[in-house]
């Protein structure tokens, strides 16, 4: 049988994190802890302290919505067309998702709780890829430097392979999320494929790419050029090292790496 | 000297741990559990508290001296987090230092605070108060020895200049202590 301390904590833990525990606790603190399996004289302390213990409830759901307001100010406004936001920043905190103390797991949580839950996918088909698109501008500014390798050729060239940054992802969505604002929420339904990369100063960006132009991105990383291009069925050599060239002038890529 | 996390979910939240005796003795394994895993000295910080969380079998410092002593650790004492636990609870500071086994103190932590309503919230978001202050200048004279001490602010930050005459504050209260630790006497 539980202790009666750890019923506290769980008890704490409930009322935190459920999204009716505001007002079932505000209606009747000691039987909100007598359900929890808490003794009287707890039950009576909560009564007691039953305005200052709201502060922890306040202050734990306002830094977890903070944090997401922060980070996916889109996702916000969209969910705020139908007053939305709260509700769902209310049941991911319930889904009780958030099992490590660091603030930055506070995020991908959230991605991976709309994912699994399906939350509000019928209502805003755009939602997932909007909220997944602003991960990717933290994830890809925030991933951790690492050496440009030695001996990178800043030319294209059939015989040399792709590399690109560490932080740099390649990515599709069934709505152009990338064109989507605070004031304009709602992403247009027109797929998209994205090259998302940092520049030299670290600034996020996402080039609209075409889907051909995504795969010789994926698939010149693996094999040389040339090859790839064949692989592909992609005729204009020309034409496709220009592009990549005018990707690598942009930062997108960071180089050309040659045949061994 | 909190919990964050119940059941393996995390709250993000320092959370006062229930002043009882069984939660004591609790605290004590683990801190022990933990100082043995380490290769470095362990100190225990005090918190600032809302709310006691359920039915307290003893006061705060009794809980806190009782956790330092039976676990055998330093302490990392923040004056500011007893100062704004003595406005919302109403007792007196220095009273309070003085009942803890100050040979412990390894470390001073003072943070600014603001007030909401009729609570006093520890918010390190605002400039470290006079009160607070006085009461580092007299925690330092009474532990008659030199020990660290960290501004913490990590709301509202202000620029460096601010930061850095606030830090001066700080100083001179830390040579005062040791300057005329005679006054010290009168105010215990």
């Amino acid at each position: 049988m539980p202790s009666q301390e750890l019923l506290l904590q769980r008890t704490m833990l409930d009322f935190l994190v459920e999204s009716e525990a505001g007002a079932a606790f505000a209606a009747d603190p000691a039987a909100f802890g007598r359900q929890r399996g808490l003794e009287p004289a707890h039950g009576a302390a909560l009564l007691r302290f039953q305005d200052r213990l709201q502060i922890y409830r306040e202050a734990s759901r306002n830094g977890t919505q903070e944090l997401l307001e922060q980070f996916l100010p889109v996702t916000q406004a969209l969910l705020e067309t139908g007053e939305a936001w709260e509700p769902c920043v209310s049941a991911f905190i319930a889904s009780r998702s958030l099992t490590t103390p660091y603030f930055r797991d506070i995020l991908p949580a959230f991605i991976q709780w709309l994912s699994q839950s399906g939350w509000g996918r019928d209502a805003w088909p755009t939602l997932l890829a909007q909220a997944h698109f602003e991960f990717l501008e933290f994830l890809v500014e925030r991933w951790p430097d690492e050496p440009r390798p030695q001996g990178l050729s800043p030319h294209a060239s059939l015989e040399a392979r792709l590399l690109l940054d560490p932080a740099t992802r390649l990515v599709q969505y069934a709505h152009s999320v990338h064109l989507a604002s605070p004031d304009q929420p709602l992403a247009p339904a027109t797929p998209v494929a994205l090259l998302a990369h940092r520049d030299g100063e670290g600034v996020f960006h996402a080039l609209a790419v075409t889907e051909s132009t995504a795969a010789l991105l994926a698939k010149g990383q693996e094999v040389p050029l040339g090859e790839a291009l064949a692989a592909l069925g992609l005729a204009d050599a020309g034409a496709a090292l220009d592009l990549l060239q005018s990707l690598a002038d942009q930062e997108a890529l960071w180089g050309f790496r040659p045949s061994p | 000297m909190c919990f964050t996390s119940v059941s393996g979910l995390n709250t993000h939240e320092l959370l006062p741990i229930p002043f009882t005796r069984s939660a004591q003795r609790h605290t004590i394994e683990r801190v022990r559990a933990l100082q043995d895993a380490l290769p470095v000295p362990l100190l225990l910080e005090n918190i600032t508290y809302y709310a006691e969380l359920g039915a307290a079998e003893m006061p705060e410092s009794a809980f806190v001296a009782g956790v330092l002593e039976g676990a055998d650790c330093g302490w990392l004492l923040d004056v500011s987090n007893v100062y704004v636990n003595s406005l919302n609870f109403g007792f007196d500071p220095r009273a309070w230092i003085s009942g803890m086994p100050l040979d412990r103190v390894r470390q001073i932590h003072v943070g600014g605070y603001e007030k909401f309503g009729e609570v006093t919230i520890d918010t390190h978001g605002a400039p470290i108060s006079d009160p607070v202050i006085e009461l580092l200048r007299w925690t330092l004279a009474k532990l008659g020895r030199r020990v660290p001490v960290l501004l913490e602010r990590d709301h509202h930050l202000q620029e460096l200049q601010a930061l850095l005459l606030e830090r001066g504050k700080l100083q001179e209260a830390y040579e005062e202590a040791f300057a005329r630790p005679a006054l010290e006497d009168s105010h215990a």
